[in-house]
């Protein structure tokens, strides 16, 4: 069943939606939910919870050419939040270290001001990420998105992980330039 | 234990974290994208939606050092103009080979040869023995400076210095280049290296002449403060009034009321089955008798017994590690890039890549505490004067030729 199909199930309340997406998407969504919790039990909940979560949000969104982002979004939100609200410290801890690798892509002496609509930063990192060719994106994505360990990047794109850290190091000092260009920092 | 993560987030800046609570909100087209992307890259997900193992199944991932040999990618498009090219250049690549491997040379040193070095020093890659990747349009990363890119200039390792690797001094043993005891590192601002080094450095004639060493950059600043915050949770945890009004109660209560009701040999036999575990006397406490008469320090005494659970767990983990590795990978691998680069401005040979060809920088060999290894050349007079960042400690290591270095051996 195409996406526009099932957004018309979702609006038409129609509880099939979730059975259909759970039949296209519902591997994928466990594997990202997976990747970021590493628990087969929580990424199941996680991928229900999502269902419920696309159920509250169409309508008024409809996402009919966008429903597996629209879905990956969601999940990725639950995940991250069960990995911080779970008492699972090492994953907990994981988490922590990606965002604090984020403080590399702020001059110490900015701050983002509380206004700033995280959909504004969102477009502004999309712009870099277009700048990028496209194996480094995908790579920024993997680890920044996705939660993926360096190790895993480097199987997958076959680097040493020493030369995905080092690519992430840049990346990340390039998009610090980016965005006090773009004057959000 | 909930104050070491709180820590941690009061660490982490509410910029970084909006930062990162941003990537949700990247444009759909690029989700996309780095969805079909990766997995072009790799195997895909199974059923349960767990996925496979992306272990180098086609090796890739153990090729050389990137400065050597450049990398080896695949790419969906142009496959057979770029097949056919590699193919000659491959042919080329092997009849290079063969004539080095004939001549004695051999393409890498080995560490068998007892003429050759432990390791290469050069960053420049033979590049005859290797086709280019001519399928690509991305920049190659051996010459990342070209880059229109605001990063620090990472050091690659310096290849404007011939090193005449005939006259290297090596340790005359493997033992004779060791510190007696390296397990606790060196402290900061602190330089360790064995005697047998010494004495060497100091002699005139050994001022410009190079030496095989290893250097340990230890001590990380917040891996250490980390460690003793979570120490001081302990401490702190273990000094609870309320273990401690418990342990005074029950030390009271064991010596005046339970232990004068039995007999030496009876007495003797509990101990026994305390110790196994069999009965535990603190239960025994709390039930005849405290709580009966306290019921509320009762109370006090398990929670507190339960915060003193979490923490000692918590600070058993900080002791491994692994768990130390996840929560500060990200800054110890710029802290080593720091201080990388660091000495490679002040001429030191050194590179992150030891002669069994592991890479440091790989996940499994990097140590919280006696942090990173580089490899290489110094002069007598660089090891004699060798510059510090007084936030570091070092151990240097002089190397013994064709030893057996693997990181183990760190």
């Amino acid at each position: 069943m195409d996406d526009n199909a099932i957004v018309e199930l979702y609006l038409a309340r129609d509880e099939n939606a979730i059975s259909q997406t759970s039949v296209k998407y519902g591997a994928r969504l466990r594997h990202i939910s997976y990747g970021i919790t590493e628990s087969t039990e929580t990424s199941e909940e996680c991928e229900n919870d999502t269902y419920m979560e696309a159920w509250k949000r169409i309508p008024p969104h409809e996402p009919r050419t966008y429903l597996m982002p629209f879905l990956t979004r969601i999940i990725r939100a639950i995940s991250i939040n069960r990995c911080k609200h779970d008492n699972r410290l090492k994953r907990k801890a994981y988490i922590l270290e990606l965002t604090s690798e984020m403080e590399e892509c702020i001059p110490s002496s900015s701050s983002i001001e509380r206004e700033l609509e995280a959909k504004a930063l969102g477009e502004s990192i999309s712009r870099f990420l277009r700048s990028l060719p496209e194996e480094k994106m995908t790579i920024f994505m993997r680890r920044y998105f996705y939660l993926d360990k360096a190790t895993d990047i480097a199987k997958r794109y076959g680097y040493k992980e020493s030369a995905v850290r080092m690519m992430l190091l840049r990346m990340r000092s390039d998009l610090r330039a980016h965005l006090e260009k773009e004057g959000l920092l | 234990m909930k104050n070491d993560h709180e820590k941690m987030n009061n660490d982490v800046s509410s910029a970084a974290e909006t930062l990162f609570d941003a990537m949700s909100e990247v444009d759909d087209d690029l989700i996309l994208r780095s969805e079909i992307l990766s997995e072009e890259a790799s195997i895909p997900a199974d059923a349960t939606g767990k996925p496979h193992s992306t272990s180098g199944v086609d090796g890739r991932s153990d090729s050389s050092p990137i400065h050597a040999v450049g990398k080896s990618r695949r790419h969906s498009w142009t496959i057979v103009a770029g097949s056919i090219a590699a193919g000659v250049l491959a042919l080329v690549g092997l009849i290079v080979l063969i004539t080095w491997a004939t001549s004695g040379k051999g393409l890498f040193k080995s560490k068998d040869d007892p003429t050759t070095t432990p390791y290469s020093t050069t960053a420049a890659p033979p590049a005859t023995t290797t086709p280019p990747d001519i399928t690509t349009d991305e920049p190659d990363l051996t010459t990342m400076e070209t880059e229109p890119s605001t990063t620090p200039a990472w050091s690659e390792p310096s290849s404007d210095t011939t090193i005449p690797m005939d006259q290297v001094r090596y340790a005359p043993d493997e033992n004779a280049g060791l510190i007696p005891d390296d397990s606790e590192g060196a402290g900061a601002g602190e330089v360790l290296m064995p005697y047998a080094l010494m004495e060497e450095i100091t002699k005139p004639e050994n001022r410009d002449a190079y030496f095989a060493v290893k250097i340990q950059v230890c001590r990380f600043a917040f891996v250490d403060e980390y460690i003793a915050d979570q120490e001081a949770i302990f401490e702190e945890a273990r000094k609870d009034p309320a273990i401690v009004r418990f342990d005074e109660a029950f030390r009271i209560w064991l010596n005046d009321v339970y232990m004068p009701q039995f007999t030496p040999e009876e007495w003797a036999a509990i101990e026994k089955q305390d110790s196994t575990g069999d009965i535990d006397l603190h239960e025994i406490f709390i039930e005849e008798y405290w709580s009966q008469t306290n019921p509320d320090d009762v109370t006090a005494y398990r929670d507190a017994m339960a915060r003193l659970s979490d923490a000692e767990g918590l600070y058993a983990e900080v002791t491994r590690s692994d768990y130390v590795k996840d929560l500060y990978a990200g800054k110890l691998e710029s802290a080593f890039y720091e201080e990388w680069d660091r000495m490679q401005a002040l001429g030191y040979h050194v590179d992150h890549v030891l002669p069994a060809g592991a890479d440091i920088l790989d996940d499994a060999n990097l140590d919280i505490y006696n942090g990173f290894t580089l490899t290489g050349y110094l002069t007598g007079e660089q090891i004699a004067n060798f510059d510090i960042d007084a936030t570091h400690g070092y151990i240097i290591t002089w190397l013994a030729e064709g030893g057996s270095l693997t990181p183990a051996d760190a």
